[in-house]
């Protein structure tokens, strides 16, 4: 708790009460005092009046006229002194004679005698008759002893001399006052004792009870300084923070959102999720109001999680209780900051006291965290904050609050007579009347009209004792029973926005300085509480209504979403500072393009693949302009949809941007218009084809006037199309043929259908042209005919050369004539060598038949015999039967390879290819050879390094082995030798067989792959051989797509070497795959 | 001979009467009991008669041809499974392709070796006679 400014001193009304009464007696007991004394003093004139005029009637006829002329001689004196003497009696001190003239004649006072006096009142009164009486006072000298007083009572009487009725002196008279003022004295001195006496007891009864009065008072007043005090501090906090807003910005916001502090209002359920967040909020913790009112767990999320469950616990325990509280914990910023905050929380309750919501506001104090002394400061402030916070939103119905305010002014100052005006337009207007102004509410009155209105008028409090005698009273308000009324201004800070306002009834009751000056502060203080209550209602009232904004909001944002995701287009929000990537995309994209719209989203080089790349530059550049300039956007392009199909879009573009100009986001939509386009490129080719045309095209309507006219038909006829266009398509008919060519299109329009005319046409140079036409009906999309186009050929050569073309015609018959007789004896010839070849294959396999059947038996016997069937064989039988057997082993063989030769030139060779290893084949081959090398004495080795598989047919390779390794051993003299390779050569399989044989001459190596070739060599030296080996080995590499080649020098030796290609066998399986 | 002492009967068909005494001596040397036939008729209406155990038939015979004999052979119930090998001197693949088709075990190549021939006869029967 601050501590308040010193409270102003309450009345000390004991001290007053006493003063006051105090002097009320005295002035009491002077007046009890004149009072006396004036009654003393007429006592003592009518006394001392008497004594004159009996004295002077007593004295009168002791008197001559003599002795009222002039001062008497001291004879005259001394009887007369003998006379005066006698009446001097009693409280008498001087008596003295005047003449008519103003001189004393006689004087008790001897020493008086012969004095003159200038006029004295007195004496001339008493000479026209009358009796004066006076207080006057008595010469130093003649003062009788002891009185210390020369004040005297004086008397004049007037002296009546004989039977004269004027007077002829007059008698003065003085008695002494001392007498008097000694009873005055005695008589005043027993009052004051007895009003002193009364004060005592007064003061003895009064006093306790004032003391009390006082206390109360002093309290009462101690309390309103404190809130006026608080209030005036977070006034000034407040009008503080305001000065640094907008001026002009004087509502709820300015308040609430300028307060150092957030405001909010919570549910009281589990997460005490938000209702309201005042806009501080993004300042404390970064957070916007829209993101903490629309997270249910926000309040949860935030806490530190190590303040969570004991923050968490401690609102649910004041939910629970109802009762206010204040907490301190941590909070994580949106940027990741910790914040301490103070949270100070107030729970709201419905008329019924059940809590309805908790409201609250929250302060960082992270700096006070870290400082103890500025914490101890900020809870200082804080709890004067609180009780403000609390005071302003303790009552939010404004109404409520105005009846609490009158309720507690009239409870203040002791009266139900309350009212309270508002400011209403132009007027005032009672807001709340109690007792006597219940009558009065809704009543108005004008500034500067009655108490009121005078009061607003010069915004000074303002009283009255009596209204009903009061001149500016308004007699509508005026009541026999109403008397003192006050009036207070409420103030919203320098203006008046209501008056507050009391009365009594009671005459006796008035309203005085302390009471206004307390209605002041009160006012003041009811002035903040209800603007709060204004600022709370207003801010309610915003709240609904950016509510009622928010859901407008989202309504309308399906409502516009269902719209634009139902459009037969694709509508599209991308932002600013990038020209690619999207923010939303319509899900119609998906049914354009293939891609699905959470991918347009996703993947930002989306469009960079997708757009047609030879319009992808444009786009982007387009797009960056208008990032730039902000130009709206209107463009054509192609996309490469997912399946591949290209398609073509509008694309318009606009960039969005706020009241500033800042741009905020680019939106746009793509339409379908691959049709279109299509439809105009196809519009756009036969256009093109129609002006590119060497016959003439044109068209007209059915009143046959020319519609369309190209380049064609301006070559053909010599018209330009804007000579030719609307003007009738007869004015190129010649008269004689215009009948026939009008008829004709009639028909072609009447019957819908296409019509051929050949006829003659005039040229612009007067030239005649033939024409060929086709008049063609031309439909609308309703099928209706709207026209006839019509396509000429010019046939002029044509008709010019038909005579020619009789010939040619008669020629061309000739010559097909010839031909098909060719044609016949060709397919006759072929027939016959069909027939050939069937025969030929028959031969062969007739041969074969007729070669091997008898071969059977020969080799079937012979072995018979070898085998010992026929009994014992001599050696000379064995060796002779041998003889037999390798020669009908040579017949087959050479029967063999005829066939073999055979079926290559009938194109029959059929191979069984399969992955084949070249080396291995090479080595069973080498194998079979060995014997007859061995034989011979020579040297055949083998040498095969790692050879890829090559693809080949195993018997045909080994056959073509066979050949040039017993070819090589064959020819090579004993004692030589062979040398069999294998090896791979880039892509090849490489066989060599290289021999050390007799060689080959160079003119003969180019006969060597013929059939039946045998070298001179081998002739020479009779080396058995039928010339088929290398023909054969030639057809089989050549059917492998290999290569035979030679290489040889006489006496040195030969070398074979075929290459084959490899199988390519990892190459064949990639293509496999790639077909699957 | 097998187990019932009974030598297993052949049937050798082929228009060389030269063949068919070379198939026939080796045969009966090796164990079997052999029908001859000098064509595709008359091998048809023995091994009709006489149910073989096995049968070698030449292909290129008259009035029958060995495919043909075959076919038949496997029509009728008591030869449908007996071991047929075909005799034959055309080599290339379409000729050995038809004898398969016509339902033939096997076919040997003209020349042969008689005793080559004995063996394949063997193992078609399953042991020796």
């Amino acid at each position: 708790m601050s501590a308040p400014p010193a409270p102003k001193r309450p009345p000390r009304l004991v001290l007053r009460f006493a003063v006051y009464s105090a002097i009320a007696l005295a002035l009491a007991w002077a007046a009890i005092f004149w009072v006396v004394r004036h009654e003393a003093e007429e006592r003592g004139q009518e006394q001392v009046a008497r004594h004159a005029t009996d004295a002077g009637a007593r004295i009168a006829p002791s008197l001559t006229n003599a002795d009222l002329a002039g001062p008497v001689g001291d004879v005259r004196r001394a009887e007369l002194d003998t006379i005066f003497e006698r009446e001097l009696v009693g409280n008498l001190l001087r008596m003295t004679l005047w003449t008519p003239g103003g001189t004393i004649a006689y004087s008790t006072d001897r020493a008086e005698i012969g004095d003159r006096t200038d006029e004295p009142a007195g004496l001339q009164e008493a000479l026209a008759g009358r009796t004066v009486q006076e207080v006057g006072s008595l010469d130093e000298e003649t003062a009788a002893p002891g009185g210390d007083d020369a004040k005297a009572f004086e008397s004049y009487v007037p002296i009546l001399t004989g039977d004269s009725t004027r007077p002829a002196g007059v008698l003065e008279v003085y008695e002494a006052y001392a007498p008097v003022a000694a009873e005055i004295e005695q008589t005043i001195t027993s009052i004051g004792v007895a009003l002193g006496l009364a004060l005592l007891l007064l003061y003895a009864t009064l006093f306790p009870i004032l003391r009390q009065v006082t206390r109360a008072l002093d309290a009462r007043h101690r309390g309103l300084e404190n809130h006026a005090s608080a209030l005036r501090t977070a006034l000034e906090e407040r009008d503080k923070a305001e000065v640094r807003v907008s001026q002009a910005e004087r509502n709820y916001r300015s308040l609430v959102e300028q307060l150092p502090l957030v405001m909010y209002i919570t549910r009281l359920d589990e997460t005490s999720s938000c209702i309201y967040m005042s806009p501080q909020i993004e300042n404390l913790a970064g957070y916007t109001p829209l993101e903490c009112m629309s997270d249910p767990e926000f309040f949860v999320r935030i806490v530190h999680p190590d303040d969570r469950e004991r923050t968490l616990a401690a609102h649910l325990d004041a939910y629970a209780t109802g009762e206010s509280f204040s907490i301190k914990y941590r909070m994580l910023a949106k940027d990741g900051r910790t914040i301490w905050v103070h949270d100070e929380i107030a729970i709201a309750k419905d008329a019924n006291g059940r809590p309805m919501h908790a409201q609250g506001f929250l302060v960082d104090v992270t700096p006070q965290i870290a400082s103890q002394d500025e914490r101890e400061r900020h809870n200082a402030e804080l709890s004067a904050l609180h009780e403000t916070a609390l005071l302003l939103i303790d009552e939010l119905d404004p109404q409520k609050l105005l009846e609490r305010i009158a309720g507690q002014a009239g409870e203040l100052l002791g009266t139900e007579h309350t009212y309270v005006y508002l400011r209403d337009g132009d007027s005032l207007r009672v807001a709340v009347g109690t007792g006597s102004f219940a009558g009065n509410v809704g009543e108005r009155i004008d500034r500067g009209e009655g108490l009121a209105g005078r009061v607003w008028e010069t915004a000074q409090p303002f009283t009255v004792d009596d209204y009903t005698t009061w001149e500016g009273r308004l007699d509508r308000f005026a009541s026999e029973d109403l008397h003192a009324v006050v009036g207070v201004p409420l103030r919203s800070r320098t203006e008046v926005v209501g008056v507050l306002g009391l009365a009594h009834h009671d005459p006796e009751r008035t309203f005085g300085e302390p009471e206004i000056a307390l209605l002041s502060r009160f006012a003041h203080l009811a002035s903040l509480a209800l603007e709060s209550a204004r600022l709370y209602a207003s801010a309610r009232d915003e709240l609904q209504e950016r509510r009622r904004a928010e859901a407008a909001l989202r309504e309308a944002e399906i409502r516009y979403r269902t719209l634009v995701e139902n459009l037969p287009l694709v509508t599209y929000i991308s932002p600013v500072d990038t020209p690619v990537g999207n923010l939303y995309v319509s899900p119609q994209v998906e049914a354009l393009l293939g891609f699905p719209a959470d991918e347009w989203l996703r993947n930002t080089s989306l469009l960079q693949e997708t757009v047609h790349p030879d319009d992808l530059e444009r786009v982007l550049a387009d797009a960056e302009r208008l990032r730039r300039t902000g130009e709206a956007l209107r463009s054509e392009y192609r996309y490469i949809a997912a399946d591949g199909r290209v398609v073509w879009v509008l694309d318009e573009t606009i960039l969005v941007s706020d009241d500033q100009g800042t741009p905020l986001w680019v939106q746009g939509f793509l339409v379908d218009i691959t049709e279109s386009k299509v439809a105009e490129e196809t519009r756009a080719r036969l256009a093109a084809i129609i002006e590119s045309s060497n016959d003439a095209i044109m068209s007209a309507s059915p009143d046959l006037r020319l519609t369309s006219w190209n380049e064609g038909a301006e070559r053909m006829f010599g018209h330009s199309a804007q000579e030719m266009l609307d003007r009738p398509i007869t004015v190129l008919m010649p008269d004689e043929r215009r009948e026939e060519a009008i008829d004709l299109l009639g028909t072609v329009v009447a019957e819908d259908r296409v019509a051929h005319l050949e006829t003659v046409r005039q040229r612009g140079d007067g030239e005649t042209v033939h024409v060929a036409f086709t008049y063609s009906p031309i439909r609308d999309s309703a099928g209706k005919v709207v026209g006839i186009s019509a396509i000429g050929q010019d046939v002029t050569e044509r008709v010019r050369s038909e005579a020619d073309r009789e010939r040619l015609l008669a020629a061309e018959k000739d010559a097909r004539t010839f031909a098909e007789a060719a044609q016949r004896d060709l397919a006759a010839q072929n027939e016959r060598l069909r027939e050939l070849d069937r025969l030929k294959d028959e031969f062969i396999a007739l041969v074969s038949h007729e070669l091997r059947t008898p071969l059977t038996s020969i080799r079937g016997y012979t072995e018979l015999l070898l085998d010992g069937e026929a009994g014992d064989l001599t050696d000379d039988q064995r060796q002779f039967l041998g003889v037999v057997e390798r020669n009908s082993h040579r017949l087959l063989h050479l029967v063999g390879d005829l066939l073999f030769l055979a079926q290559v030139e009938a194109g029959k060779l059929v191979l069984d290819v399969g992955a084949l290893d070249l080396g291995a084949v090479a080595s069973e081959s080498a194998e079979t050879a060995r014997p007859q090398a061995e034989a011979k004495g020579i040297t055949l080795t083998l040498a095969t390094g790692p050879v890829p598989l090559i693809a080949g047919d195993r018997a045909r390779i080994a056959q073509l082995l066979d050949n040039l390794i017993s070819n090589a051993v064959k020819f090579t003299p004993e004692g030589g030798r062979v040398d069999v390779r294998v090896r791979a050569v880039k892509e090849q399989a490489v066989l060599e067989v290289r021999d050390s044989g007799m060689g080959i001459p160079a003119g003969e190596q180019e006969f060597l792959f013929q059939r039946f070739f045998r070298t001179s060599t081998a002739n020479e030296q009779a080396i058995q051989g039928t010339g088929l080996g290398l023909a054969i080995s030639k057809a089989i590499v050549d059917a492998h797509s290999g290569r035979i080649t030679v290489a040889s020098e006489e006496g040195t030796g030969t070398t074979f070497r075929v290459a084959l290609p490899l199988r390519r066998h990892a190459e064949v399986r990639e293509r496999a795959e790639v077909a699957s | 001979m097998n187990a019932d002492g009974v030598r297993p009967l052949v049937l050798v068909a082929d228009d060389d009467p030269d063949i068919l005494a070379l198939v026939r001596f080796r045969l009966e040397r090796d164990g079997y009991e052999v029908l001859s036939a000098p064509d595709g008729e008359a091998a048809l209406d023995l091994a009709l008669a006489r149910t073989p155990d096995l049968a070698l038939l030449d292909v290129m015979m008259p009035r029958l041809d060995g495919y043909e004999v075959t076919r038949r052979l496997r029509e009728h119930g008591p030869t449908t499974a007996i071991p047929i090998i075909l005799l034959t001197a055309r080599v290339q693949e379409p000729d050995v392709e038809l004898g398969m088709q016509a339902g033939a075990d096997d076919y040997v190549t003209k020349p042969f070796s008689p005793q080559a021939l004995g063996e394949r006869v063997r193992a078609a029967l399953g042991g020796p006679p």
